[in-house]
């Protein structure tokens, strides 16, 4: 999808992991962009690189191992992805990231509020204290005085959750990159948090990159969707028309292997994703677990393909599995 | 076994009869996990326990294998109180992390046959035909019997934890959220291979979960527990919608995001976004723990329910007979 005028796209990105002189490729030239003020998700399975995309996009892989080329925009400015200290300057204060697991983005041994508190000078303290406190109330804590005195573990993932999306909110970012936000919580905290998101996107005048593995929290939240497998974007479009008629086998695939309230045999797909050595295979990743695959799809890497209103697949036999494709979401 | 099974089709395989357990708090007291949990499992029935994390399902279910003694309350097994000595074989369960459940140093083969070592006293030949059965069964190759667990992934070592429980030759599956933490596509493969071995051996199962939808694809029947107790049991499962515990109704309603519309219960969705969330969740969840847990008298659920009123607060809810195979712990339905 062509990201300029969005604020914030990504150039051919690419991220590949430095091993004993090799260079393994993991995430390959990737195009994402974020819409002012809209969700864009990426779904995909453990292991495709979406959260290594998403860290990628703030500079926060080392460079002893990883090598991030290509570029990244935010707002029409290039991000300086090679310069950790110029990166500053975007990291936190405009683009911040929540991540999945709360209780490690924490330090244990400072409380809430040492959180909010850290690197401040003494006078500035109370200020910020007052602040941090209306903050966290706005997050839906009841008791944000006290939520403040607490350790990280004397808290529940729920909560942590909140605390962490006020913390990450505070220097006012204007896109948050969010990784899995709610896959360690419980179905109903899960819908709270959502809520909590979905409310941010709104008034909040937050835009929001969501990196999750789950169809029902990215179809609920995202109007753009990219959909990931080993690597590579397999198929991007508006939610709307990617959940109405998928077209990439492994989308439709993804769709269909969800229960949804029926007792009727899940259309599992067999096997399982390449390994990180075998992502640099020529042909379609998916290919050995794709019904339709031909010989072609063995030999090299199908380009994107358009199918209209600006739906893009990376398939070389789209039109085997028919417009309507067999997703039971598409019924 | 099938024949057996058909002729007690009517009598219950398990009967849990007002178990509780609790444990000591942090500070002072005990925390109850469970308390006075009572339902009974009819032979080649599939029972869904759904239920937040921390509402003691897990706890019920070490119960029930015999690995935790009940505090009190009693369990039967083919209508006589469990001898976990004599019956351990036929209750196996299988286990949530599946790399945690498993001696790494072991390699694939010696995994599964510990069991068969253990109950059957078989030789090492035998071992060794009788779990390659099983790898075939849980649809793995014989070859990979020699690799170590850190080989797998972790859908494959799940089913190598299904091979080992199943060496046992059970009666009374357990299954302890033995999806959470897979991927999408793994969870619907191994979905199915549990429906399949469901079938295929006439297997009891109980299958505790969070995610209603998998629970719905697999079980017959659905128990709903909160704050240790069950609130409601529904023993059919596709009678879904007539759910009337107002927990386990929100519960459904966030679970249907999507198709909400044509659920009479949609409405009450209107009332939690009204309150910018769900009313006095909060309290429940700034607790850290349930709320009114420790505490004798009440509704478990009187803290966060839109519905409580003082009845709620001091009188604990019955679970009693609403409909036939309906049964609901709760003052206001």
């Amino acid at each position: 999808m062509n990201g300029t005028g969005s604020l914030f796209y990504t150039k051919e990105l690419s991220v590949s992991l430095k091993e004993r002189g090799r260079r393994l490729p993991v995430v390959f030239p990737t195009d994402i962009a974020v819409k002012d003020g809209g969700c864009t998700g990426v779904i995909g399975e453990s292991g495709c690189g979406k959260s290594l995309f998403g860290r990628a996009v703030l500079g926060l892989l080392t460079e002893r191992k990883w090598q991030v080329e290509g570029e990244a925009f935010f707002k029409g400015e290039r991000l300086p992805l090679e310069n950790d200290r110029e990166m500053d300057a975007f990291r936190g204060r405009r683009m911040s990231m929540i991540v999945q697991d709360p209780l490690s983005a924490f330090d244990p041994r400072m409380t809430v509020g040492a959180h909010f508190m850290e690197g401040l000078k003494r006078r500035e303290r109370k200020e910020r204290y007052r602040e941090a406190v209306a903050r966290l109330g706005r997050m839906l804590l009841k008791n944000p005085e006290s939520v403040m005195k607490q350790y990280p573990f004397e808290l529940s993932g729920g909560m942590l959750q909140r605390v962490m999306i006020a913390l990450s909110l505070f220097a006012g970012p204007e896109m948050m990159i969010a990784d899995e936000p709610t896959t360690a919580l419980d179905s109903t905290v899960q819908e709270e948090i959502l809520q909590l998101l979905e409310g941010l996107l709104g008034e909040g005048g937050l835009s929001l990159l969501l990196i999750s593995h789950d169809l029902k929290v990215i179809s609920r939240m995202a109007d753009t969707v990219y959909v990931m497998y080993a690597g590579r974007i397999v198929e991007c479009g508006t939610m709307e028309e990617v959940q109405r008629a998928p077209l990439h086998p492994y989308t439709v695939g993804l769709f269909s292997s969800r229960p949804a309230f029926s007792k009727e045999r899940l259309l599992a797909m067999e096997g399982r994703p390449p390994l990180l050595e075998g992502l640099s295979e020529p042909g379609c990743a998916f290919a050995p677990r794709c019904p339709s695959a031909g010989e072609a799809c063995r030999k090299e890497v199908p380009s994107f393909g358009a199918a209209g209103g600006g739906h893009l697949v990376r398939c070389s036999r789209p039109e085997a599995w028919g417009a309507g494709g067999r997703g039971r979401e598409a019924q | 076994m099938d024949t057996v099974g058909k002729k007690e089709e009517t009598a219950s395989l398990l009967e849990v009869r007002g178990v509780g357990k609790s444990y000591r708090g942090r500070k002072r007291g005990r925390i109850a996990a469970v308390r006075g949990v009572c339902f009974s499992l009819k032979r080649g029935r599939c029972l869904g326990v759904v239920g937040e994390s921390g509402c003691g399902k897990s706890t019920l279910c070490r119960i029930i294998a015999g690995i935790e003694k009940p505090d009190f309350g009693e369990i039967r097994y083919c209508g006589v109180p469990a001898d976990y000595k004599k019956d351990r074989q036929k209750i196996q369960m299988v286990f949530q992390n599946s790399m945690d459940a498993v001696n790494l140093h072991l390699n694939a083969e010696k995994i599964i046959s510990e069991p068969l070592e253990n109950f059957f006293s078989m030789d090492r030949e035998g071992r060794r035909r009788e779990a390659s059965r099983l790898m075939e069964l849980v649809g793995l190759s014989p070859e990979d019997m020699g690799k170590y667990p850190k080989q797998f992934s972790g859908g494959q070592l799940q089913r190598i934890c299904i091979a080992r429980a199943l060496a046992a030759k059970p009666e009374l599956l357990i299954l302890d959220e033995p999806l959470s933490s897979l991927d999408v596509s793994v969870q619907a493969q191994l979905l199915n291979l549990l429906k399949d071995l469901q079938e295929q051996l006439g297997l009891t199962c109980i299958l505790v979960s969070h995610d209603l939808e998998a629970v719905y694809y697999l079980a017959d029947g659905l128990a709903v527990m909160y704050g240790g107790a069950l609130v409601e049991t529904l023993s059919d499962i596709e009678a879904l919608s007539c759910l009337r515990h107002p927990y386990a109704r929100k519960l459904l309603s966030v679970c249907r995001e999507h198709g909400a519309e044509d659920f009479p219960f949609a409405r009450n969705k209107e009332h939690m976004h009204k309150s910018g969330g769900f009313p006095g969740a909060e309290r429940g969840a700034e607790d850290g723990e349930f709320p009114g847990i420790g505490e004798a008298r009440g509704c478990v659920y009187a803290g966060c329910c839109p519905e409580a009123d003082e009845v709620c607060l001091w009188k604990t809810p019955e679970l009693s007979d609403r409909e036939p195979g309906h049964r609901v712990a709760c003052h206001h339905v």
